[in-house]
Parts: structure tokens; C-alpha cells; sequence
């Protein structure tokens, strides 16, 4: 995939949005997954989870891993600027203004609806991997307790997502050798 | 020099962050409020809230935001490229090792449980940003009618994202929300 293509999806995905990593998932799957088909949905979401398991900004980690697998050094490179200007400039550009942003009530409305959008396409995400992955009834209840523990507690989000990775790698190994 | 400090605090706090976001907002207060006193807690309150209505990851947010106050244009540039240069360590170190692991060990299996795992994240985060963003009447009825469009016409995510948001620019102007 041509590099500069990549830096064009990733500074889009990165200007729309708002909610940092996990909102960018379902944004990014749809030029990778859907439109461009560059990569299976089983690949992507396997770039996805390296992602999380790294420290670092996720948006970034996600960017790299995901154009160094499509084009390259290039390709990493690229997609980390593509990710990386559109927060610079819009921040830059309200800590340069932010005492006097006349329309900056507009602003907080536009985002305050965009925030919901983007709450419904990660609940379709949401579903469309449940329905996808869980082959399993015991991996629903792993999938419900480990979210409730990360929304309801302060329980580091890696943490969780470690511990109930050994517990289903357990369930899918037995379910294997059966 | 101040812009290397900024450098060198935004990279540690880069080099830590894990789980991103939000897991990353307590070290970036600790690092920026507490230890180096850069800007005060209100300032820090303003700044999350600020990274929480625009786009972007909030690490990048803040050191953009912080760089600028503290160096101007240089500062920020400074803190944003210090706070992404961890990431590219950790990727180049992790596909390196995913690499030597895949000869030894079975990773389809280690993969395929973590495609599993990391559903659970997802849905604490839609939980997450949807708790904090649907907090009226207006919220509930755009999320409905966002909702049944994205199943109906599998109209594009991005349109469904600015769509909501000229729909909030809407409710603003006539003070729903």
C-alpha cells in the first residue's frame, strides 16, 4: 500500500477521533478492512491487540505496527505523521487562542454530538466481535466480568487484558485437544 | 534547557504508559503537576477536559498543550515527539520478539485468545466514552437515530462521527444540550 495513501486514512481517522485509541478501532477497520481490503479482519485485529500490549500512546502504536505490515518502514513512518499532526495543530491552535474562541460554544456542541457518534460505532464494533469470536458461552462471561472490572475499577486495562488472555488461551487449548 | 526537559518527561511518561489514555493521565499529572510543576491542577483539569472534547490521543493532547505553555511552538514540538518516540521503541522491540517467538512457540493460539480478550476493552471503552457522552434527552435520541442508520444504510463511520457532530452543533444553537 502506497505510503502517502496510509498517511491519508491515518490523518483522517486521527481528526475524527475524539476518545483516543480505542474509538479509532472501528474507523481504521473500516478503510483497512472494508474499503481498501488490505488486510483480513482476523490480521487486523491481531495488529490491534499487539497494540495494546506495548506501552505508548495505543493511537500511535496501532499506527505504526499497522503501516509497517503494509508498507514498510515507510509505511510506520507515514501513518505515525499522519496520526500525530491533526492533535498537534487543533491543540496548538486552542492553546493559542483559548481565552478569546468566539464559536468555541459551537465547537463544544459539534464535539459533544461526535462523542455519541462515536459511542455508536464502537457498540457495532462491539457487537460484531462478540458475534464473530465467541464460540464459546464461557468467553461472553470472561468478555463481561474483564469490562466491568476495567469501568467499574482502577484496575490498569493491560492487566486485565492480560489475565483473561491466559484464562481463554486455557479454554480454547482444551477446547482444541478435545 | 527547558525544551530538553520537556523532551525527556514526556518520553518517560511515554515510556510507562500503558494501557494509553486513560491509564497514562495519572503519570502525565504526577510528572507534570506534582513533579515539575509546570502548570497547576486547574490548568490540568482544563487540559483533560479539552483533550476529551477533541480529537486525538490524550498523551499527545497534553504534551502538545504542555509544550506550548511551558516553551512555546519548539516546547510543544519537543514534548509531542518525545511522547511518541517510546512507542516506536516498544513496536520495534515487541514485533522483533513476536518474531523469535513465533518459531518456538504456538502464537496463533496466544493470538487468537487475545482477539478473545481484547472484546472486553472495547466494551469497557464504549461504556467509557458512552457514559460520558450521552448525558441528556438529546444524546439519547442522536444515539438512537445514529444507531439505526449505521445498521440500516451502513452509511460510513466517519459520516455517522461528523454527522452527530453538526447534529450537536444543532442542539447547541437551540440549547438542548
Amino acid at each position: 500500500m502506497n505510503p502517502l495513501k496510509l498517511f491519508w486514512i491515518f490523518f483522517r481517522v486521527s481528526a475524527l477521533t475524539i476518545g483516543g485509541g480505542y474509538a479509532m478501532i472501528p474507523v481504521i477497520k473500516e478503510f483497512i478492512v472494508d474499503k481498501f481490503k488490505v488486510l483480513e479482519e482476523k490480521e487486523f485485529m491481531d495488529v490491534i491487540v499487539t497494540a495494546q500490549t506495548v506501552p505508548g500512546v495505543i493511537a500511535i502504536n496501532t499506527a505504526m505496527i499497522m503501516g509497517h505490515k503494509l508498507s514498510g518502514i515507510k509505511g510506520a513512518f507515514f501513518s505515525v505523521l499522519g496520526c500525530v499532526i491533526p492533535p498537534f495543530s487543533i491543540i496548538l491552535t486552542i492553546a493559542f487562542f483559548f481565552s478569546n474562541i468566539a464559536s468555541f460554544e459551537l465547537f463544544e456542541g459539534f464535539f459533544s454530538g461526535a462523542r455519541v457518534g462515536v459511542t455508536v460505532i464502537l457498540a457495532k464494533l462491539s457487537f460484531d466481535l462478540v458475534k464473530k469470536n465467541v464460540s464459546h458461552p464461557l468467553y461472553l462471561i470472561i468478555i463481561a466480568i474483564s469490562a466491568g472490572i476495567i469501568f467499574f475499577t482502577s484496575i490498569s486495562a493491560v492487566v486485565v487484558l492480560l489475565s483473561s488472555c491466559v484464562v481463554i488461551y486455557f479454554i480454547v487449548k482444551g477446547e482444541k485437544s478435545k | 534547557m527547558i525544551i530538553f526537559e520537556l523532551f525527556i518527561t514526556f518520553f518517560k511518561i511515554g515510556m510507562v504508559a500503558f494501557g494509553g489514555g486513560y491509564g497514562a493521565l495519572s503519570i502525565i499529572q504526577d510528572e507534570i503537576v506534582n513533579v515539575n510543576k509546570w502548570i497547576g491542577i486547574e490548568e490540568f483539569l482544563d487540559l483533560i477536559s479539552i483533550s476529551q472534547m477533541t480529537p486525538g490521543p490524550i498523551a499527545i493532547n497534553s504534551a502538545t498543550f504542555v509544550g506550548y505553555n511551558i516553551a512555546g511552538f519548539w516546547g510543544s514540538v519537543a514534548s509531542t515527539i518525545g511522547v511518541i518516540t517510546p512507542s516506536i521503541i516498544w513496536i520495534v522491540i515487541i514485533l522483533k520478539l513476536l518474531k523469535l517467538l513465533s518459531k518456538k512457540i504456538d502464537t496463533d493460539l496466544i493470538f487468537k485468545s487475545l482477539r478473545i480478550a481484547i472484546i472486553g476493552l472495547i466494551i469497557a471503552a464504549t461504556l467509557n466514552i458512552g457514559f460520558g457522552s450521552i448525558v441528556s434527552i438529546f444524546h439519547i435520541v442522536l444515539g438512537i437515530i445514529g444507531f439505526i442508520i449505521l445498521l440500516k444504510f451502513k452509511l460510513s463511520v466517519i459520516w455517522i462521527i461528523l454527522l452527530s457532530g453538526i447534529a450537536g452543533i444543532f442542539g447547541k444553537l437551540i440549547n438542548l444540550i
